[in-house]
């Protein structure tokens, strides 16, 4: 008996033993498990949180195109405080609501708490360096433990943090052709055409090729002529070397085997994908760059007659250095005439002084040339600055006129030379030209007007859009342009043109079959939460004119690719432009990015895109921790 | 008395048999249950944040003097190892590899990286992802992880005994994101 009592109560010690071992495991297991879901769910909520703090500031200082200090006015807190002590409506709200969506708020078991800051380095994420704006978000929640609890652990916790900043994101694209299958296209290939390459012409680029139509040759619009995408007649090659072609799906192109990728020259149909951020304007939201400021010095040039067209000529016999000012014609009684300006061989425009009276520190100047420009022959210098061509007349009515005619032989360049034909990146901060009328509006959502001298006022409303053709072709292979665009970094830019580096050429976003808002989106249906009108999509928005194929003037330029045409930087059109690259005896080689909304290639052009060597850029939220 | 309690004694043995093995196998097997849950948990885990580290230091942080160099395959593959805690770097295998979108789904970019086991990338001084597949807002990021997870419970296996090894269970997870800076 003694003995059997003995060993009664064994049975219970090893029951328990074996269940506070198995608790124990299982605790590892459920409370673990259950707490690395938390953590998961405490992730989300922080990601959202952190990103949705800064796109609010983001979206409140006007969008990629705001400048250094503007993040000044927004919420600012470098050290954390909880959602429970925020204030409603800026950033910081913002993010507590958004993990509040997520299911966590500052009460009972959970924790959010909120950070933000304006030009300085976020603390948990030093190695971004000083952002514009930067927001950590600290998610945590403590648990209630089951089976670790036998093990004397009743809480646990879980929390996690993610911090967001304004930075800089390059683009990765060689050649953006932005028309979708609705939008004009190209004069040849047609509606929703995006390239179109005849007689033999190729594009070899240093970066992708993204193509954003779906047009894919079934009928678009319906009951026409079958567009694609892509589409080639004779012998025709596009080669991305360390990119790929990418089409949006449902886009094709007419010979899919004539696209090649890689060093070594691999053929590989262009790759399908789905809409994104690759499609878009890969400028937007930075709105325009601002015209000059009011004050110029008003250049008057008394017009004379030049066989059968009546210009204004700059002439270098007069004064060979030109200096910044407002540059208009005026006839024997000093009113303006909105002719043209011709420009003699021999002429630098020089950054300082101004009119006949420049001089050429190699600063940066402003120009507005109003009716026009003739470059006919011989070498014309610029010096860095911001070139505003505002508006030509039309040729006829309806038919618009030449805004910048570069005619064969005509050479342009600027003060970085190439060395042994190879472009060199600028030092100086380079050049932008703007093709534009005289109701230009830039600077942050547009705000900044073109200030209109007096007494071009009664001709500015003649003045309309009008074609850019650099007829630089010459023969002998003597011509030449070498242009640089923008460069922030030399120092001498003017503020609220930083965020354009390196743009060479912009075309006004207003001069466009697509509606644009001030600050660069898409009328509709793009990230600026412009809604669309009822009907409209991102592929069908709104058009400026009556329809997709009336072209509000002409957005359109034409670049002569021979011989030697070097622009460095990026030449940029509005979705719904189209630029015509002509061919001849050799190729346009340059590190250069194209954005536009369609390209023609003509006449065998062989067009190279290097690598950009300095890629444009623009302001993305984005999370860095 | 003697003999009443000669048969309760065979008794106890025979309640042991009929309650206690099984007793013992589902002790087993909760506890082996409870040991693959967690392995797969914390793989899961290490993959995500091995995941999370390659897509907040991608293309656009390398162009910042204050974020080179370029993350790299080793420094993944340690992000990894410090956070799968228990599990052995020479036994997880983890496959990296970046993505691009396509109309078809994502595809790889590139040869995948291979680490058979983890171990053998740690160190490595190459850049992931690679400069072809490191487009952020465009190119993702995917981590798999495979760990073997041994169960005793296979020893309770018809036929196991002299011979046979335990069963092998290979726990796999991933995670897939885009990268963003």
């Amino acid at each position: 008996m003694r003995h059997g009592q003995r060993r009664r109560g064994q049975v219970i010690v090893m029951v328990t033993l074996a269940l506070i071992m198995m608790c124990g495991v299982l605790g590892l297991a459920v409370d673990l498990g259950w707490g690395y879901y938390v953590e998961k769910t405490t992730q989300a909520a922080a990601d959202a949180a952190a990103i949705a703090a800064v796109s609010k500031a983001f979206t409140a200082v006007g969008g990629a195109g705001a400048t250094p200090g503007a993040y000044s006015t927004q919420d600012s807190a470098p050290t954390p405080v909880p959602c429970s002590s925020v204030g409603a409506g800026g950033a910081l709200a913002e993010g507590c609501l958004y993990a509040q969506r997520n299911g966590f708020t500052d009460t009972g078991r959970q924790t959010v708490t909120m950070a933000a800051n304006a030009d300085s380095v976020p603390p948990t994420a030093t190695r971004v360096g000083s952002v514009m704006y930067w927001a950590t978000a600290r998610v945590a929640e403590r648990i209630p433990q089951l089976f670790s609890a036998v093990l004397g652990n009743t809480m646990g916790g879980a929390g996690s943090r993610a911090t967001a900043a304004v930075i800089w994101s390059e683009a990765p694209g060689s050649l953006y052709a932005l028309d979708r299958q609705f939008d004009y296209g190209t004069p040849s290939g047609g509606i929703g055409n995006d390239l179109f390459i005849q007689g033999g012409g190729s594009v070899r680029s240093g970066g992708d090729v993204y193509l954003a139509s779906t047009a894919g040759g079934t009928g678009n619009p319906p009951g026409q002529k079958d567009y694609y995408a892509s589409e080639g007649l004779g012998g025709w090659e596009v080669w991305s070397e360390t990119g790929a072609t990418y089409i949006r799906t449902g886009g094709w192109s007419t010979a899919p085997q004539d696209f090649y990728v890689g060093p070594d020259k691999v053929q590989q149909n262009p790759s399908h994908q789905p809409e994104g951020d690759q499609f878009l304007d890969p400028l937007r939201g930075k709105g325009q760059p601002p015209p000059p400021p009011a004050g110029l010095a008003d250049c008057a040039i008394v017009e004379t007659r030049l066989g059968s067209e009546t210009v204004g000529v700059i002439s270098a016999a007069v004064s060979p250095v030109w200096g910044p000012g407002n540059y208009y014609t005026v006839d024997a009684a000093g009113n303006a005439t909105g002719n043209r300006l011709l420009v003699q061989e021999g002429v630098t425009f020089g950054s300082g002084g101004s009119c006949s009276s420049g001089s050429a520190p190699r600063t940066f100047g402003n120009y507005v040339f109003f009716g026009g420009m003739i470059l006919p022959n011989g070498m014309v210098t610029f010096d860095p600055g911001r070139y505003v061509f505002a508006g030509v007349r039309e040729t006829t009515r309806g038919n618009p006129g030449i805004l910048l005619d570069g005619r064969t032989q005509a050479y342009m360049q600027d003060r970085t030379p190439p060395i042994s034909g190879q472009v060199q990146p600028n030092t100086d901060a380079g050049e932008i030209f703007i093709f534009t009328d005289p109701n230009y509006r830039g600077g942050p959502m547009s705000e900044t007007r073109l200030t209109i001298p007096g007494p071009v006022q009664a001709v500015a409303s003649q003045l309309k859009y009008g074609v850019v053709d650099l007829q630089a072709g010459g023969a002998g292979g003597k011509s030449d342009i070498n242009l640089h665009g923008l460069y922030a970094k030399s120092g001498a830019l003017p503020q609220g043109l930083e965020g354009f580096d390196p743009v060479v050429f912009w075309q006004d976003q207003r001069n466009s079959t697509v509606r644009y808002t001030p600050d660069g989106y898409y009328g509709c249906g793009q990230v600026s939460g412009a809604a669309c009108a009822s009907g409209r999509t991102i592929d069908q928005p709104d058009w400026t004119g009556s329809s997709a194929t009336d072209t509000n003037g002409s957005p359109e330029m034409n670049l002569q690719a021979t011989p030697s045409n070097r622009l460095f930087g990026v030449v940029y059109q509005p979705r719904g432009a189209w630029v015509i690259l002509h061919g001849g005896q050799t190729q346009m080689s340059s590190p250069l990015q194209l954005i536009s909304g369609a390209y023609e290639i003509r006449g065998g052009a062989s067009v190279l895109l290097q690598p950009a060597l300095r890629p444009m850029t623009r302001q993305v939220v984005a999370l860095v921790e | 008395m003697a003999n009443h309690r000669q048969g309760r004694s065979g008794q106890a043995i025979l309640e042991f048999t009929l309650v206690g093995i099984p007793m013992i196998f589902v002790l087993v097997s909760v506890v082996e249950m409870a040991r693959g849950m967690w392995v797969y948990n914390t793989l899961a885990h290490a993959v995500k944040e091995g995941t999370r580290l390659a897509i907040v230091n991608g293309a656009n942080c390398a162009k910042l003097p204050t974020c080179l160099p370029t993350i790299t395959v080793g420094e993944v593959a340690e992000r990894i190892r410090w956070t799968g805690v228990g599990l052995s770097p020479d036994e997880l295998e983890v496959t990296l590899v970046a993505l691009r979108p396509s109309a078809a789904g994502p595809v790889p970019v590139g040869t995948p990286v291979n680490c058979n086991p983890l171990r053998t990338c740690l160190g490595r001084a190459d850049m992931f992802p690679p400069a072809d597949g490191n487009r952020p807002k465009v190119h993702s990021v995917s981590i798999q992880g495979v760990y073997p997870f041994r169960s005793a419970i296979a020893m309770f296996w018809p036929g196991a005994g002299r011979g046979m090894t335990f069963g092998t269970f290979r726990l796999p997870a991933s995670s897939v994101e885009v990268i963003q800076f």
